[in-house]
């Protein structure tokens, strides 16, 4: 028992650590996850840095994660080892510019991709500098669509060019039906805008060589595409229209001269496997593994987890036994936000009940409000769950069943891990809700 | 000003107030939270604790679906220190009529947009946030928007209020072998929560357990009245515990507890039921079954009746899933039985055959075998005629029950003015049973007013059935407001009638408006039960396409047709006798909304007509209007096509047409 000032200090200090955001390298709670043998043998940020420096000219690469397994960090990681080996980087988050709950089309996309880059160099004179971000891609958009005699409305009535690139690029992010006016509209025409988008990447390779040196290569990093979803009225053709963007389009996202990365949906390489060809890398980042597929405990996995959770604070305080420290990590799956919010669950636990350090009861109690987020689970769904649970693939029904499987991975009912394949299995905490389900349905009712 | 009603914490709601606390103290910047609870007394308890700690709130609640949806911009307006408090504790399918959002639709399209713009809400609400919603939200937020619930620092599930399971120790109880439903004056609710608390206590003690008989006894005396008084959550615990002190002693004494775990088992089958839990109902009926089975080979005399109780049951749980056949093979072994039993004792086991027959003549007419489901109801109305009439107050209520049902089984066979009188008679009696018990008897009372409509408006007396329906309309929809899993089907249902009567008065929009929430409803249903909700689906999409054809909306009713065909089609591959009619009735309405293309609307109506005349030639009356539409539609469609009759289907058209066109010149 305790109830002295000095535990609530440490418990507050050591939750206050745990608070979930991305770490840049040199942040003394940063643990270098993916370095070592625990996730995969191959680091991703290595791995992509390589294909960029194995490639002379230009590189795509395609990079996945599920949400909470560190890529945010892992791309902050990547910068930064460009940066160091005279790289210029520039990190453009899509979500500023698509609309991600509304099917997407090529031409939307290039628009949207180039608009980026180049607010991307207005923003950092250092840079490129120049007429290329001075003049930028959303004004060069318009003249376009005013050659080509692509006439859209909240164009048209805009006062000057500055309004018309501005209405562009907000209609572009806020406004479907513009969208939907734009991809219709650009049908006939995606010749010249992919030639006018190509020849825009060029300038910005050529206005980064001209500052910086013509030895030095341009790396741009479109981040957060893997969010596209739609909702439940329209993700079927939210999810066809992005494999089609990368599975029917690739040859319109390489540039040339430019190395580039694009984050994509981790269901993408499920539903259209040949798509990986299609780039130069497809990297998924999985969750650190803590069991093998066949159950046995992954040391490595449990020791980086334990790493990362000592760069937050002194765990040993917190847990009477490594075992309980252990169990908690098992049941949390390698999936780091869900370690995080059962430890914070656990010290506030622990500063409620004055008690240090926290005993199983607490565990299995914050454990259980824990499972309790993922429940109700339908019984479709548990028996889709079920049949993953013993195969390990992603049982994937039908191709129009990959809303259902996207939910699983958004929702982490399904985590993915790697020992050379991917491969899937169920949150620790709702296998049991699960196989209880799934037992309920028999099997000449199956469909 | 003067002070609002005061309401007691549950201790859920203590604890989630002080973890609230900690996370207010403890955070540095941007937090997220979600509070899930039916009850808005027990999230405002929450931010009271807050106030107390001299956090600082703001706390916003939208009064539209379509308020909720656009309070982004308003929380994003501009950085804010405090906590900021969006609640909406509204249930999912509550549509707002002046502006068709739910309020499920409007919390994913809030979650949606803060979803994506998570990086300003991070930049902005560095007090934290704090999202309060109804239960049934839960699962549409976590789809909405998963990067928002990745990050969530919190859960909170809160329940209604503070509970007090218990019983007194011994009270004359009613003890039942074959679990059903006990009927009788409603159990005092005060006298109900002193027993409830006093069995909390003798639960804490340990030397309750001394006589576990006894507790089990208690368990299940409790949980009966709790389920007679509507208290199921109640009921639930109290029969759960009783299910595993059973099973806890079983081993160790079987001829004792063998018996009560299979009462416990059939009693925890009908509570979950009521809850709409209906896999898990099914799973602890099946349990009880099999248990029953075994005893019975023991010793049948003891056993018998109890078995055909855990039959029937068994019949009502497999039915509630959709598994027909499975169903109806259950509840003729009950009937069986039961009349076997009834031959030696007709007194004690007359009202359990009735029950039985009622049920036979339900599971029947699920398979299309409409005849043997009128004579099985008709039975059953009179054996509880006679029981009603003896003892009013215990079988009125069965009286009402089986009275809509055989008004059904009547509407279904064409006999519209005799199953009008059966249903009005169930009206009246569920009428003055609800004024008597309100939180028993209103989901009865709605499903008598939701079938009395039907009949009203199948005699053309459409001003008459409008009314009736809407006031089933609105009684489902508050039972489903609080207990969605349980009456959300039945709103659908009622929604869908709804759509209908407005329809057939000419006001299409609000038609429209009903149905589709109704197919909305019903898709959210299926999602999780395929097999039991999809035949409603179907039919519900059929009459979508009907509003929106009504409406000249044709690309849309073509759509919704061509869904609710596609889903008949699969079922009638399966189970022919039950899905057929359907089948003709939505080939009826594609055909309608093929108009602009007559050979293949033609070739709809063909189809339609040929798989319905079977139908029409063994039940003339039930399918003499379908049959005679369908040929309107295809002579219609012919003529403007200038397309020939199919010549397999000639004679018939001919000789309707010419029916048709003399009762025309007798009017």
């Amino acid at each position: 028992m305790t109830d002295t000032s000095a535990d609530e200090d440490f418990l507050r200090t050591f939750f206050q650590n745990i608070s979930d955001q991305p770490l840049e390298p040199d942040d003394p709670r940063y643990v270098p996850i993916y370095a070592g043998p625990t996730a995969s043998k191959a680091d991703p940020v290595q791995r992509l840095a390589r294909g960029m420096q194995w490639r002379w000219f230009e590189s795509v690469q395609l990079f996945s994660g599920f949400r909470g397994t560190g890529k945010s960090t892992e791309l902050r990681r990547l910068r930064r080892l460009l940066e160091s080996h005279g790289y210029k980087v520039v990190l453009c988050d899509m979500k500023r510019y698509l609309n991600l709950s509304t099917p997407i089309d090529i031409s939307d996309f290039l628009i949207s991709i180039a608009g980026a880059l180049s607010d991307a160099l207005a923003q950092d004179s250092d840079l490129a500098g120049e007429d290329v971000a001075k003049r930028g891609y959303w004004q060069r958009a318009v003249d376009l669509m005013t050659r080509t005699k692509v006439e859209l409305e909240p164009l048209q009535l805009s006062a000057s060019a500055g309004a018309a690139s501005a209405s562009l690029k907000i209609g572009l992010h806020q406004d479907p039906s513009f969208r939907e006016q734009l991809q219709a509209r650009m049908k006939g025409h995606l010749g010249a805008l992919v030639d006018d988008v190509r020849a825009f990447m060029i300038d910005c390779v050529k206005a980064v060589q001209r500052k910086h040196g013509e030895d030095t290569k341009l790396v741009v990093l479109f981040d957060s595409i893997e969010q596209i979803r739609g909702s439940s009225v329209n993700d079927a053709q939210v999810f066809e229209s992005v494999q089609t963007l990368f599975e029917g389009h690739s040859d319109k996202l390489r540039f040339q001269g430019m190395h580039v990365i694009y984050t994509v949906p981790p269901w993408l390489k499920i539903r259209a496997p040949g798509v990986i060809n299609l780039y130069d890398n497809f990297f998924l980042l999985p969750c650190i593994k803590i069991r093998e597929r066949d159950g046995t405990v992954c040391d490595a996995g449990v020791e980086v987890l334990g790493k990362i959770v000592a760069a937050r604070g002194d765990s040993t305080r917190l847990f009477a036994e490594r075992a309980d420290f252990d169990h908690v990590l098992a049941e949390t799956g390698g999936y780091l936000r869900d370690l995080f919010r059962a430890l914070q669950g656990l010290m506030m636990n622990a500063a409620d009940q004055a008690s240090l350090p926290v005993d199983r009861e607490a565990i299995d109690f914050e454990l259980s409000e824990l499972r309790n987020h993922y429940v109700p689970i339908s019984l479709q769904d548990a028996r889709w769950l079920a049949k993953v649970a013993h195969s390990h693939e992603a049982e994937l029904p039908e191709h129009d069943e990959i809303p259902n499987l996207s939910r699983y991975f958004d929702t982490h009912l399904l985590l993915c891990y790697r020992n050379g394949d991917e491969w899937y299995d169920l949150h620790p905490l709702i296998r049991d809700t699960v196989e209880r389900l799934a037992s309920r349905e028999p099997d000449e009712d199956r469909s | 000003m003067t002070d609002g009603p005061k309401f007691m914490p549950a201790p859920e709601t203590e604890r989630a107030a002080k973890r609230l606390g900690r996370y207010v103290g403890w955070s540095r910047g941007f937090w997220l939270g979600y509070v899930f609870t039916i009850s808005p007394p027990q999230a405002h308890i929450l931010q009271d604790r807050l106030r107390e700690r001299g956090a600082e709130l703001r706390i916003l609640r939208p009064q539209t679906p379509v308020e909720l949806a656009s309070l982004i911009d308003d929380i994003l307006g501009a950085k804010y220190e405090g906590c900021t408090w969006i609640e909406a504790i509204r249930n999912s399918s509550t549509a707002a009529s002046y502006d068709a959002l739910t309020w499920q639709d409007g919390w994913a399209q809030f979650t949606l947009r803060l979803n994506e713009r998570r990086e300003a809400a991070r930049e902005l609400l560095v007090g934290g946030l704090v999202l309060a919603a109804h239960p049934s939200i839960k699962p549409i937020v976590r789809v909405a928007g998963p990067d928002l619930w990745s990050i969530r620092s919190f859960v909170f599930e809160l329940p209604a209020g503070p509970q007090g399971p218990g019983v007194r120790e011994q009270s004359g109880l009613l003890e039942s072998e074959n679990a059903s439903r006990q009927r009788g004056a409603p159990p005092d609710s005060e006298l109900l929560d002193q027993e409830a608390r006093l069995l909390q206590q003798l639960q804490r003690d340990p030397s309750s357990m001394q006589d576990p008989e006894g507790h089990v006894r208690a368990l299940l005396q409790l949980g009966q009245r709790l389920d007679a008084a509507g208290r199921w959550d109640q009921a639930l615990e109290a029969t759960r515990e009783a299910v595993v002190v059973c099973r806890q002693f079983a081993d160790e004494q079987p001829d004792v507890f063998l018996p009560k775990l299979a009462e416990a088992l059939d009693s925890l089958g009908l509570v979950l039921s009521e809850l709409g839990r209906r896999e898990e109902a099914l799973a602890a009926t099946e349990e009880a079954v099999h248990i029953r089975r075994e005893l019975v080979e023991a010793r049948p005399d003891a056993f018998l009746p109890g078995l055909a109780g855990a039959l029937n049951n068994l019949g009502n749980r497999l039915s509630e899933l959709g598994r027909r056949e499975e169903a109806l093979a259950a509840t003729e072994e009950a009937v069986t039985v039961y009349r076997e039993l009834a031959e030696a004792r007709p007194d004690a086991s007359f009202p359990d055959l009735a029950g039985a027959l009622n049920n036979l003549g339900n599971r029947l007419n699920d398979l299309g075998r409409r005849e043997e489901a009128l004579a099985a109801a008709d039975e059953a109305v009179t054996v509880y005629r006679e029981l009603a009439d003896a003892r009013p107050d215990a079988f009125l209520p069965d009286l009402a029950m089986a009275l809509t049902n055989f008004g059904n089984r009547l509407g279904k066979l064409g006999r519209r003015e005799e199953a009008l009188a059966a249903t009005d008679e169930a009206v009246r009696i569920r009428r003055e049973l609800a004024k008597a018990r309100p939180d028993a008897f209103r989901p009865h009372l709605a499903g008598a007013l939701n079938s009395h409509g039907t009949m009203l408006n199948d005699l053309g007396r459409r001003e008459e059935a409008l009314p009736v329906t809407e006031e089933a309309v609105t009684m489902y929809r508050e039972l489903a407001e609080s207990r969605p899993d349980a009456f959300l089907p039945d709103l659908a249902r009622a929604l869908n009638n709804l759509g209908n009567r407005l329809g057939a008065l000419g006001r299409r929009e609000e038609a429209l408006t009903a149905t589709d929430e109704a197919v909305q409803v019903h898709r959210e249903l299926a999602k999780a039960r395929l097999d039991a909700f999809r035949p409603e689906l179907a039919g519900a999409l059929n009459n979508l396409g009907i509003r929106l054809s009504e409406l000249g909306r044709e690309a849309d009713a073509l759509a919704a047709t061509e869904e609710a065909v596609s889903v008949y089609r699969e079922l009638a591959k399966a189970r022919p006798d039950a899905f057929l009619p359907g089948l003709a009735m939505s080939l009826a309405t594609l055909g309608v909304a093929q108009r602009d293309q007559p050979e293949l609307s033609a070739k709809t109506f063909a189809e339609g007509l040929r798989l319905l005349i079977p139908l029409f030639e063994q039940y003339e009356r039930a399918f003499a209007p379908l049959l005679e539409s369908m040929v309107a539609g295809l002579a219609e469609t012919c003529r403007a096509g200038q397309l020939e009759i199919p010549e397999d289907l000639q004679p018939l058209v001919e000789a309707r047409l010419s029916a048709l066109s003399q009762d025309q010149q007798t009017d």
